[in-house]
């Protein structure tokens, strides 16, 4: 018989467990065959071992309250959902940076490329208007980041 | 009131009905399953802290579900394997971040255990440190259908191995720990 496949293997371990590994509990066919079988002997006395330190593992352990697990399983649920929700606003974030990087770097390369003359193709007017373009955005982002940045500080204060 | 705060508030508002488990259907299953759960978890880690850290993580993970195989409600039976599964997989995740196990901690719950058994603790220490010699995947599997009586398709479904590969990695791990166990007593070796 090859060791590894008893076919009763299974059996006898589902008797074991339920405590019917017993005469008049299980089919005497069971008994006689676990008596007989290295397999299946080997399988309960292993069991037997498990089972003992389970119980005593289980008896000795005094878990923590219930309400306990469901408050800390709420706030885990609530970190979820508001790092769900913010990751919008992640992305905004680094955006803005992104945004006053580029707008930084653009205005110091015009201003010294050129004379001073941000952009020297432009009439008076256009200037004017792509001037408070550039402005209302500078302030819009700047005040954005701030707030954004501003909140970030104190969480981690 | 900040938008952070807004969002958090609205999280919390509209999460709690749609929980899958009402506050004392969840209180029956807790009772039920806590101790197992912990024991496992505990044997197949070696470390009681990490025990303590997963059985709370497996059943926050547990409460945050929706549903299952699109279904809210699952019988005991179904339960429990989810829960093994949850833990299982918690356990997994931790060896992959490399949490190992220092050797000053395994000696002090050593001797925190002896000093709690009772009745046989050379014998209590022989399951210790059987289940510490043998692999973490062997330990799960001796625990799952010698203590928890699963069957090797129930194995399979909580440790994602293929039932075919689970009877002979049980009979590998069952002949190792037979050993490990009670060496003189055993006559099939």
């Amino acid at each position: 018989m090859n060791a590894m496949r008893c076919r009763y293997e299974s059996e006898t371990i589902r008797a074991f467990h339920h405590g019917e590994l017993q005469p008049g509990a299980c089919s005497e066919a069971l008994i006689l065959h676990q008596k007989d079988c290295p397999v299946c002997r080997e399988a309960v006395v292993v069991a037997q071992a498990l089972r003992r330190d389970a119980e005593e593992l289980a008896a000795r352990y005094a878990p923590p309250p219930s309400a306990q697990i469901l408050a800390a399983a709420e706030r885990h649920r609530r970190m979820e959902s508001l790092a769900r929700a913010t990751r919008f606003f992640r992305v905004l974030k680094i955006a803005g940076i992104v945004y006053a990087a580029v707008f930084v770097l653009w205005g110091l390369h015009s201003l010294t490329g050129h004379g001073g003359v941000v952009l020297p193709g432009l009439d008076g007017k256009s200037l004017n208007a792509t001037l408070e373009g550039a402005g209302l955005a500078a302030i819009f982002v700047g005040s954005g980041l701030w707030y954004a940045l501003r909140r970030d500080e104190r969480r981690m204060g | 009131m900040t938008l952070a705060e807004s969002i958090t508030n609205y999280a919390g508002s509209t999460g709690r009905e749609t929980s899958a488990v009402d506050d004392d259907a969840f209180q029956k299953i807790y009772d039920g399953t806590a101790r197992p759960l912990w024991a496992y978890l505990l044997r197949v880690s070696g470390r009681r802290d990490v025990a303590d850290d997963l059985l709370q993580d497996t059943y926050c993970r547990f409460l945050g579900r929706k549903a299952v195989d699109g279904r809210i409600a699952m019988n005991e039976a179904e339960t429990r394997s989810y829960l093994f599964r949850i833990a299982t997989n918690l356990l997994r995740d931790r060896w992959r971040r490399g949490d190992g196990l220092p050797e000053g901690e395994l000696q002090e719950e050593q001797a925190a255990e002896t000093a709690d058994a009772h009745d046989d603790p050379a014998a209590k220490i022989d399951v210790r440190r059987a289940m510490q010699a043998l692999k973490p995947r062997a330990r799960e599997l001796l625990w799952l259908a010698y203590v928890e009586g699963m069957s090797h398709a129930e194995i399979a479904a909580v440790t994602g191995l293929s039932a075919l590969s689970i009877r002979l990695l049980l009979f590998r791990a069952r002949r190792q720990a037979a050993g490990l166990l009670k060496p003189d007593t055993m006559e099939t070796r």
